[in-house]
This record gives C-alpha cells, sequence and structure tokens, in this order.
C-alpha cells in the first residue's frame, strides 16, 4: 500500500464505521497517529523511512481483511452483504449516495397518461412506438443522482445496490458480458455528483469496459437491460414509419397548373390539334397525369430518405451495403424498417430533425 | 498467531484485560497485546480500532482526545461499566475453557 491508498483506505474505513462526520474524522487522526506512531518506531529499529512506510502499512492490513471484520459491526443494510469482496459490499452499503431528486410532480401525472411535453424530459421514444413501462423507466432514467462515490466496488454490487435504490428492473447479460471478458467481480471506482442514472450507468459501463468492448443498456419493457452493443444490435424489432409528411405534396398548386399548361400544349403541338374529347375528359387525363406524375415524385423522395437513411445511419448494418441485419423498404408513404432499438432511435431522430427542419411547400 | 476463528470469540476480552492496567491508546494495546502473548497475538490496527470503537459504543470503554504532548493522541480507558463486563465475561471465558478441556482430554486419550 502507498501513501496514497493509505489516505483512500483512510477514507473508506471512515465511510464503513457508518459515523457522523465528526467521528469519521476521528478515526482518521487516530489512525495517523497510529501509524506515525509506528513509523517512529520502526525508524528507532533501523528502517529507512521508505521500509518504514511499507511497513507500517502492510500491518495495517489488507482492505478486504478489514471488510470482513467490519462487517461484523452493525452496518446497515445487511442484505447487500452477499458478496465474497467484505470491503465492497460493505462499502456499498455505506457509500455516500443520496437517493434520486424526488419526483417532480408535474412528471408523476405525466407517467399515469397524460402527455405534458413540457415537464418530461427529452424521451427519445416517439410516443406511438415506447410503451406506458419504457417511458416510465426512461423517465426515471433521466432523474439526477446527487452524488456517487465507488470506490473499487465489484460490478454485481453496483448493479445490485442500483438496482435496489432505484427500484428499476435491471437485467445483466452475465454471459455475454463474460464471453467479452467482463467478470462480475471487476472492480469499479467512479465519484460522480448530479448525473441522471441512465449516464451514471453509461460511465459505469464505460468504467468496466475499459474502451475495449462497446457496452450499453437499453429499455425494454420497462426492463433496463445491460450488455454488449453487439448483443443489443442482434435483436431487431421491425417498425413502420410514416414518412408522407415529408415527401408529400411533392408539387405545389402553382406546379400543377403550371405542368397541366405545358402538357396540354404539348398534346395539340404532337396531334396538330386538341382530340376529340370532351372538356370533361380532358380535365380527367390531365388529372390522372399529374397525380402519376406526383406518384412518381414521391416515390423518389422516398427512395432518397430511405438511401439518406441507410447511408448516415450505421451504413454498413444494411443488408445489400455488407450488414445482414437491417432492411428498409419504401411503401407508400411509409418505410418498414427492421433493425436494433438503437438504430430505430437514432431514425426517430433524424425524422424528427427533419420535421423541424422542413420548411413549407412554396 | 492463533487461528483467527480461536481469536474472534476473545479479542474484545484481551482488549478489555489490557486497558485494565490503566489508560492507554492503539498502538500501546496492539504492543500489549503482542508481548504478554509471546508474539503469539499480533493484532492489526484494522482489526483493534473497530474494537475500540464497538467497546466505547457499548460504555465498557471512554476516550478522550490528548495533545498535551505535541501528538494528537487518543486515550482509551476501563469505565465501571467495562470492569463489570471483564469481570462477567472472564468468568464466562474461564468456565468456557474448562468444558471444551472437559471435552478434548479424554478425546485426546481416544484418538
Amino acid at each position: 500500500m502507498s501513501e496514497p491508498e493509505f489516505e483512500h483506505w483512510l477514507r473508506l474505513l471512515g465511510r464503513l464505521l457508518d459515523l457522523s462526520d465528526a467521528q469519521r474524522d476521528n478515526v482518521r487522526r487516530e489512525l495517523r497517529d497510529h501509524l506515525e506512531t509506528q513509523l517512529a518506531d520502526l525508524m528507532a529499529r533501523g528502517f529507512s523511512r521508505e521500509e518504514a512506510v511499507a511497513r507500517a502499512l502492510d500491518e495495517f492490513g489488507d482492505a478486504a481483511a478489514l471488510g470482513r471484520d467490519l462487517s461484523r459491526l452493525n452496518v446497515r443494510r445487511r442484505w447487500i452483504m452477499r458478496s465474497t469482496i467484505g470491503l465492497g459490499v460493505a462499502a456499498a452499503a455505506a457509500v455516500v449516495v443520496s437517493l434520486f431528486l424526488p419526483v417532480d410532480p408535474e412528471s408523476s401525472r405525466t407517467a399515469t397518461g397524460q402527455e405534458t411535453a413540457a415537464t418530461v424530459e427529452a424521451v427519445p421514444d416517439a410516443p406511438e412506438f415506447a410503451s406506458p413501462a419504457d417511458r416510465r423507466t426512461r423517465t426515471q432514467l433521466s432523474q439526477a443522482i446527487d452524488r456517487l462515490e465507488l470506490e473499487d466496488i465489484s460490478l454485481e454490487n453496483v448493479i445490485t445496490y442500483l438496482r435496489e435504490t432505484s427500484g428499476l428492473n435491471m437485467h445483466v447479460h452475465w454471459r455475454v458480458l463474460e464471453a467479452a471478458g467482463i467478470e462480475r467481480e471487476q472492480p469499479i471506482t467512479l465519484h460522480l455528483t448530479n448525473v441522471p442514472l441512465g449516464k451514471a450507468i453509461d460511465l459505469i459501463l464505460d468504467d468496466v469496459s475499459g474502451g475495449e468492448v462497446a457496452l450499453g443498456y437499453e429499455v425494454d419493457e420497462g426492463i433496463v437491460r445491460l450488455s454488449t452493443i453487439d448483443d443489443f444490435d442482434r435483436r431487431t424489432d421491425t417498425v413502420v414509419y410514416r414518412i408522407g409528411d415529408l415527401i408529400a405534396p411533392a408539387l405545389s398548386e402553382a406546379q400543377k397548373i403550371a405542368l397541366r399548361n405545358i402538357v396540354t400544349s404539348v398534346s395539340t403541338l404532337r396531334t396538330g390539334h386538341s382530340e376529340n374529347l370532351s372538356s370533361d375528359q380532358i380535365e380527367k387525363r390531365l388529372d390522372e397525369m399529374v397525380d402519376t406524375i406526383q406518384t412518381i415524385l414521391e416515390t423518389r423522395r422516398g427512395d432518397r430518405l430511405t438511401e439518406m437513411i441507410r447511408e448516415t445511419i450505421s451504413s454498413d448494418s444494411w443488408r445489400g451495403n455488407g450488414g445482414d441485419a437491417g432492411s428498409i423498404h419504401l411503401w407508400h408513404g411509409r418505410i418498414v424498417v427492421t433493425h436494433s432499438k438503437r438504430i430505430h432511435r437514432r431514425i426517430q431522430e433524424l425524422l424528427e430533425q427533419l420535421r423541424r427542419t422542413e420548411s413549407p411547400v412554396s | 498467531m492463533f487461528g483467527r476463528d480461536m481469536l474472534r470469540g476473545s479479542l474484545e476480552l484481551m482488549v478489555l484485560s489490557v486497558l485494565a492496567d490503566g489508560s492507554t491508546y492503539g498502538y500501546r494495546i496492539l504492543q500489549r497485546l503482542a508481548e504478554a502473548s509471546g508474539g503469539q497475538v499480533e493484532l492489526k490496527a484494522g482489526t483493534l480500532y473497530p474494537i475500540l470503537h464497538r467497546l466505547e459504543a457499548r460504555g465498557s470503554v471512554r476516550s478522550r482526545w490528548d495533545s498535551t504532548t505535541g501528538r494528537d493522541r487518543k486515550w482509551y480507558a476501563l469505565t465501571a461499566a467495562g470492569r463489570k463486563a471483564l469481570r462477567r465475561e472472564a468468568d464466562e471465558w474461564f468456565a468456557y475453557a474448562e468444558c471444551v478441556q472437559g471435552l478434548l482430554r479424554p478425546a485426546l486419550r481416544a484418538i
């Protein structure tokens, strides 16, 4: 144990003893005195300061052993004590976490059914796709944690702790994680203040992944699943998106009139005279022509939108682009998309942005 | 060094006995225990201090800070309740030891 580790150990010990701040300070003072007395003793016996420090700190015992000893003290929430790493578990119990900010009364009304966009945090799932359970869960994930301090706590314990304190149904795909080289006992050290729970989960996953494998979470019928991104990407849903408003009307009224004039004058030129049609029949023909042209233009727009989606969102995951997971088909003013939840979210965002920036057809 | 399980039941008793000699501080208690046991009982600080705090919470010992020597040091002493507890637990310990001895002697002869 080095000196910074000693300070760290001291802090942890202070917390574990379930004491007030004043009492914790007392403990630190006392242990510091002990350490210094021991150093003086060892140096008097002939050890160099370095050797003395190393020995003295060793004699303090390792943190896990301390944890086991301290776990016999009356620490609150004994039910958490299932881990073999006594310190991690005890620390999780005593760690300084204040629970989430109280649920805004506005948003609890929202949770029971009323859509008040103003009070609910930006919920990525558009109303027509997210079940009420999903929306509730996302609201909870957007609530802020005041403070979260984790020191060498195993991933498993951290999840247990978050699950118990948030009340969220969290489900970890352990086998997938282990196959990716992430162990349950992997220790996490993290200090966060004022972060939304969802963000905290992201940061925790970042910490254990060490940048080696992409991890994330998904909301699925109110359950928060934690796994690798690959795992999530392999699960696909088929969703139908309305895009009629984005690709139509292809022609404005003025454009339609101009088109009719052109068609009329062209057919007159070609036949030398207008066909022997009643004005009603002529009108009908022109309408049909304009409709056909409109449909062609809309389909073209739809195709272009589909292309844009395939090119800008996870381009190599679409079938035909080298991937095997995703497919997208244009169908009568809608697009039918099969892909992972993550990609669906990005498509929703894109469509929303397109709608927001769409200027009215002149 | 005695086995952990063996020690667990009697550590508090040992600490109380050291304190019976008079007011002292943590580091010194560890030294006394090591000396008195001929090196057989070598507690770590991480073991001792929780015990001291527990004893204090129970009212068996009291503590005070003293900085007069230039050192910021916490001293412990037995309370009256602590002395009573020591006597009572020591009696129980001897009774227990006798009981175990009574079982062990014939058992050792038998094996």
